[in-house]
């Protein structure tokens, strides 16, 4: 299958159905100039679809912003994968509510959600409610969700070899963010999405 | 059999009726009462099973404390006396697991017990008697932790409350041997409304384990129990349960514990019976240092529903908490990990990880994850996974190319699915735990 790219920015709702066979890559920015209610979702209608989502959110405003995502697998054979990478600066308050729905007497559904955040200051908050909700035995569904501090360790190396903390933490945010962005198979709408990501880290 | 349970409408006259029965002081009776408004003006919880079939006006509330047999064993469903057969349970256990007998063999060894203990200063009574007889100490700590505002259940709870067990460990007491409910259960008859308070002092050490393998049989429809923990400076509380009512029992528990400086909580939780269960164990780190952890073994079964998880509230900098829920569903059985981790602002450079894992034996079957995780401080270390998948093939293959037959290769993956669990409990547990699987599966 071929994969089909798709590039969105602060959209405020997302309502997909897969065809038969489609393979989608869907990549959404999410930042300060977002709707603070977001509703997503994706559907699974027709068998042997696949889809790699993956949300990039950059936020420095104290708004709230509420992202609800629904995925729905309604027939065999379909795979979902999505990603989060959440960068949050300042006051920036992200609400995530994900629910991934296998229906009844479905085979082989695969279905992940992982998200990563990384919080910048000692206000940024983030609240997670992934559901998980089988109906299923042919199935393997994940959910991964991980917040770890900044990486002490790292920035006072990269500080050791001579960068200034400011950088220091600049090169370490874009490994975090630039890891997914490097998968991106199509060169010119990775190169553009980093060059967008890279203007929203102070 | 009638005759023994005051089967009265849920109201102030009942409250009152069973407050006068146990003689207790004006302070409790209030207590009762305003549990009781409470209870009145809650509704019902939002989320979790359906609770629809639950008709408050026809429950049994209070059943005397003099009443030691309630039942014939002939009454026992047969499917209960077959698992006592299977998992090889003495014949005296077996009646009074069965609600038909109260007095049990071992009683001269609790009496025993109950001397070393006493000589240590450790207090292991019913909750009726740690309120006759250390009245100063069990108010300090009584509905502190749990308050009869906390949910509609923990209320009507605090207005009933009948049977459980009141523990203090003093300061530096480490108690080698865990404490069990069985035995002081068999002087007192099992509270449809029980309620626990444990206190661990300072640099103290406790294992409680409530409950048994074998089928806990009762006409009961409803079992509200609310368990309070205050876990004091260094002190670590382990709390095993191991419940297995009868498949008519709607088990509507709430649990809690305090934790302060760096003291540990630890839930052990397996849930094989009942026809529905709400359970959400929650640890409150207080203090800095402090540490908890929850780890629940759910089987849900054709009509079951068990709806179980873990509330962590980190409070405190330097705290640390673990969660690991397994669950099995099949023949149609719900299995639900429902939990909270909270990271508050205070809790600096605090760890939390909750491992979620379920497995979904059959099409009918369901499993269902509603995590929450609020995260406050960016100093967190914060991780969370669940999966959900059916046995796997290549290991079922595998075995099965090694001679075993289908069943025995899947009740070996499912033992091994479970085994970070069961490894936790005390050997003879764990023996008929590993039984009880098998039962479940065949």
């Amino acid at each position: 299958m071929k994969k089909n790219y798709l590039y969105i920015t602060n959209p405020n709702d997302l309502n997909f159905s897969f065809l038969e066979n489609e393979s989608q890559n869907l990549i959404v920015l999410l930042t300060d100039k977002a709707e603070e209610n977001l509703k997503y979702s994706f559907n699974f209608p027709n068998k042997n679809a696949e889809s790699e989502i993956l949300f990039l959110i950059i936020r420095k405003n104290p708004i709230p912003l509420n992202i609800k995502i629904d995925i729905n697998h309604k027939i065999n054979n379909c795979k979902s994968d999505l990603k989060f990478k959440t960068i949050l600066f300042k006051e920036a308050k992200v609400i995530f509510t994900g629910n991934i729905k296998v229906e009844e007497n479905l085979k082989e559904i695969s279905s992940s959600m992982v998200h990563k955040n990384l919080l910048l200051s000692e206000m940024a908050k983030v609240i997670s409610k992934p559901n998980l909700e089988i109906n299923s035995n042919g199935v393997e569904i994940n959910h991964g969700f991980a917040t770890g501090a900044f990486p002490k360790e790292l920035l006072y190396y990269l500080e050791s070899r001579g960068l200034s903390e400011k950088k220091a933490k600049k090169a370490l945010i874009k490994a975090f963010i630039f890891n997914e962005i490097n998968a991106i198979k199509d060169k010119p709408l990775r190169k553009q999405i980093k060059k967008e990501t890279l203007c929203l880290i102070p | 059999m009638q005759n023994n349970i005051i089967k009265k409408k849920l109201n102030e006259s009942l409250v009152k009726e069973i407050s006068k029965v146990k003689q207790e002081p004006a302070w409790m009776l209030e207590f009762r009462l305003t549990a009781l408004e409470i209870f009145f003006q809650k509704s019902m919880p939002s989320f979790g099973p359906d609770l629809k079939d639950l008709n408050f006006e026809n429950i049994n509330y209070y059943i005397r404390p003099d009443d030691k047999t309630h039942a014939s064993w002939e009454e026992v469903p047969s499917e209960i006396k077959d698992t006592f057969d299977k998992l090889g349970v003495p014949q005296s256990e077996r009646k009074f697991l069965a609600g038909t007998g109260a007095q049990f063999e071992s009683e001269m060894v609790y009496h025993s017990l109950k001397e070393q203990l006493k000589e240590q200063g450790v207090i292991f009574e019913s909750i009726e008697d740690g309120l006759k007889n250390h009245e100063e100490l069990f108010r300090k700590h009584f509905a502190k932790v749990i308050p009869a505002s906390d949910n509609k259940f923990s209320a009507l709870n605090s207005a009933l409350w009948s049977g459980g067990s009141f523990i203090y460990i003093p300061k530096n007491t480490k108690l080698d041997l865990p404490l069990s409910a069985y035995f002081r259960m068999n002087t007192e008859n099992l509270g449809q409304f029980e309620r626990t308070l444990i206190i661990t002092d300072e640099n103290s050490y406790l294992h409680y384990i409530e409950g048994c393998t074998a089928p806990v049989y009762t006409t009961d429809s409803l079992h509200a129990a609310v368990v309070e923990i205050i876990a004091k400076e260094n002190s670590r509380m382990e709390y095993t349960t191991l419940q297995n009512w009868s498949k008519n029992v709607l088990n509507l528990v709430t649990k809690r514990a305090h934790v302060k400086k760096n003291a540990e909580m630890f839930w052990l939780d397996v849930n094989l019976g009942s026809k529905t269960t709400m359970k959400y164990p929650a640890i409150y780190l207080m203090e800095e240092g402090a540490k908890g952890e929850t780890q629940s073994l759910a089987f849900a079964d054709k009509g079951q529903n068990i709806d179980a998880g873990a509330k962590i509230f980190h409070m405190a900098k330097n705290t640390s908490s673990l969660v690991l829920s397994k669950s099995v569903s099949k023949n149609g059985g719900i299995s639900t990990y429902r939990g909270i981790t909270k990271i508050s602002e205070k809790a600096k450079n605090s760890k939390a990880k909750i491992t979620c894992d379920a497995l979904i034996l059959d099409d009918k079957s369901i499993s269902n994850t509603y995590p929450v995780n609020d995260i406050n401080d960016p100093d967190t270390n914060f991780e969370h996974e669940a999966r959900v998948s059916k046995l796997s093939e290549e290991k079922m293959h595998y075995l099965m190319a090694r001679g075993l037959s289908e069943k025995e290769a899947g009740t070996m993956l499912i033992n091994g699915f479970a085994d970070p669990i069961t490894r936790q409990l005390p050997m003879e547990y764990a023996i008929e735990l590993n039984r009880l699987i098998e039962l479940y599966l065949n």
